[in-house]
């Protein structure tokens, strides 16, 4: 210690870094600002959630009867659009390949749109014109299917005027005998319904949507993120026009009516849960 | 002591469960990472990633869903009973002798519903933001939790054994009987027989009380620890 009583001094310079003393621009202190608002933000979500449960009656429906099932059978709005597709289509491509292919398009968005304009950003400008083209396209798509064709048999109709296949005892092809097990276990005299209410569709689903990406290839110099921006948003509006189409326009027999002419009360109701 | 004591003095009550009421910069700091509950939030969050209108709070809203789900969930099992024969009389009772029994079941159903909804927004936001951009395993988190969430509270369905309750376990049943190959014995495994009857109940109950939250809460938790770990998206502001 010197006479002026200085207990320190500068020893030397050192690289590193310095530890922050307050917060940095553009950030905020977890504690206590965020964490309030996240505080708040569930009393709210808990104060909505019970309102809706004290408003809500007594969901619980008669015990079940095996022997009598519902018309129609009421299912969890979350997989009405499934229903939907499974009711237009062999149940093997609409309740199960369909559903398949959009949870793997789903898991591929990273690798297939790796490149977003800005991360971190709600996009607009040509993002967001294809992801209104791919809104447009599949929504006017289904909804012109739907109303020309509700219950998706118009290919097996064309079969059975056009007498492409010959349908024997049922749906069997004629040239595959019926009831013989191809490797023990595959039954091919479903094939027929098969290809009418399922491949051939999907096909034409493949080739629409094919050639909207490829105008908005060649014409657009769209890039496979922007494809994916199409795609993308396209396969949600399609989840939510088929919900609503199963949840609110199908009646007894998953008859389908036109929106002003819904028979009372809702029909196709959702299951309780 | 003084009246800034450091943390670990405070013991394992202090340490754990209760963020200390300080100022200053350093013991806010340390009130978030000293403390369980709060240590998977950074210190310093991006005020663009706390716009209302850059997230919605969709995936927090998932979160809380999940949370107010299991709590009721739990509530719910002090009185059902997993068999065909009392399972409808259990919740009959339910609605009528027990003290806020019908609310706290429409709670959990209303929860149910709420958590598929926020996991779909909240993808749909992630999508549109780009967010998933550089954290490919996020993203397929994202959709497992999605798809997880649907599926358990799709097999909350039969629980109640009303006729809507077996009816729609039927039809999800001859949906996945329809699957290629092995879609009849993927059905007989999760039914349990070719009907829906005692085994389906019991798998179900199993599948719905034990390995849809355990499976989710594990996604959860590490959807969480990967978004703290690889730091915030919005680090401009958008449109």
């Amino acid at each position: 210690m010197d006479s002026s009583g200085k207990t320190y001094g500068l020893m030397g310079l050192a690289r590193g870094q310095a530890r922050p003393v307050r917060t940095a621009p553009g950030k905020q202190l977890a504690w206590p600002s965020v964490l309030l608002t996240e505080l708040l933000l569930g009393l709210g979500l808990l104060l909505v959630l019970l309102v809706i449960a004290a408003a809500m009656s007594a969901n619980l429906g008669p015990p079940a009867n095996i022997a009598a099932a519902d018309n129609p059978a009421p299912v969890p709005w979350f997989t009405a659009s499934v229903a939907e597709l499974n009711l237009r289509y062999d149940p093997i491509i609409g309740g199960i390949i369909i559903p398949s292919l959009w949870v793997l398009g789903l898991l591929l968005v990273p690798l297939t749109a790796s490149n977003p304009v800005a991360p971190g950003t709600w996009f607009g400008g040509r993002s967001l014109g294809f992801a209104l083209a791919g809104a447009a396209f599949f929504g006017i798509t289904w909804i012109l299917y739907v109303a020309f064709d509700p219950d998706g048999r118009l290919f097996h109709e064309i079969n059975s005027v056009l007498e492409l296949t010959k349908l024997s005892g049922g749906e069997s092809p004629g040239w595959w005998p019926a009831g013989i097990l191809f490797f023990g276990f595959l039954d091919l005299s479903d094939l027929s319904a098969l290809v009418w209410t399922g491949l051939l569709p999907l096909l034409v689903w493949v080739v629409l949507t094919g050639a909207a990406l490829l105008v908005g290839r060649l014409a657009m110099g769209a890039d496979r993120r922007e494809m994916t921006v199409f795609l993308f948003t396209g396969i949600w509006v399609s989840i939510v026009l088929l919900t609503f189409i199963y949840g609110a326009l199908r009646g007894p027999d998953l008859a389908l009516y036109a929106p002003w002419d819904v028979p009372a009360p809702i029909p196709a109701a959702f299951g309780a849960g | 002591m003084g009246k800034f004591a450091p943390l670990q003095s405070e013991g394992v009550v202090g340490v754990n469960l209760r963020p200390e009421l300080t100022n200053g910069y350093r013991d806010r700091s340390r009130a978030v990472a000293q403390n369980f509950f709060l240590a998977f939030h950074p210190v310093q969050v991006s005020s663009a990633n706390l716009r209302p209108t850059y997230s919605f709070g969709f995936g927090l809203l998932g979160l809380y869903s999940l949370l107010i789900m299991f709590v009721s969930g739990l509530l719910l099992m002090f009185h059902y009973v997993p068999e065909i024969d009392s399972a409808y009389a259990s919740m009959v009772r339910l609605e009528t002798d027990v003290f806020l029994g019908g609310l706290i079941k429409n709670l959990h159903v209303v929860s149910g519903h709420a958590l598929v909804a926020f996991a779909a927004l909240h993808l749909l936001r992630v999508f549109f933001t780009g967010a998933y951009a550089g954290r490919p395993a996020n993203w397929i988190l994202s959709v497992a939790m999605l798809v997880g969430a649907g599926l358990t509270v799709l097999t909350g369905y039969v629980l109640p054994w009303d006729q809507s309750a077996y009816w729609v376990t039927a039809g999800a049943g001859e949906i996945l009987a329809e699957g290629p190959i092995v879609g009849e014995w993927i059905r007989l495994l999760a039914f349990g027989s070719e009907d829906v009857g005692q085994a389906t109940l019991t798998r179900f109950y199993t599948l719905h009380f034990i390995v849809g939250p355990l499976v989710l809460m594990a996604l959860a938790g590490w959807h969480v620890f990967l978004l703290r770990r690889g730091g915030p998206a919005a680090t401009e502001w958008g449109p």
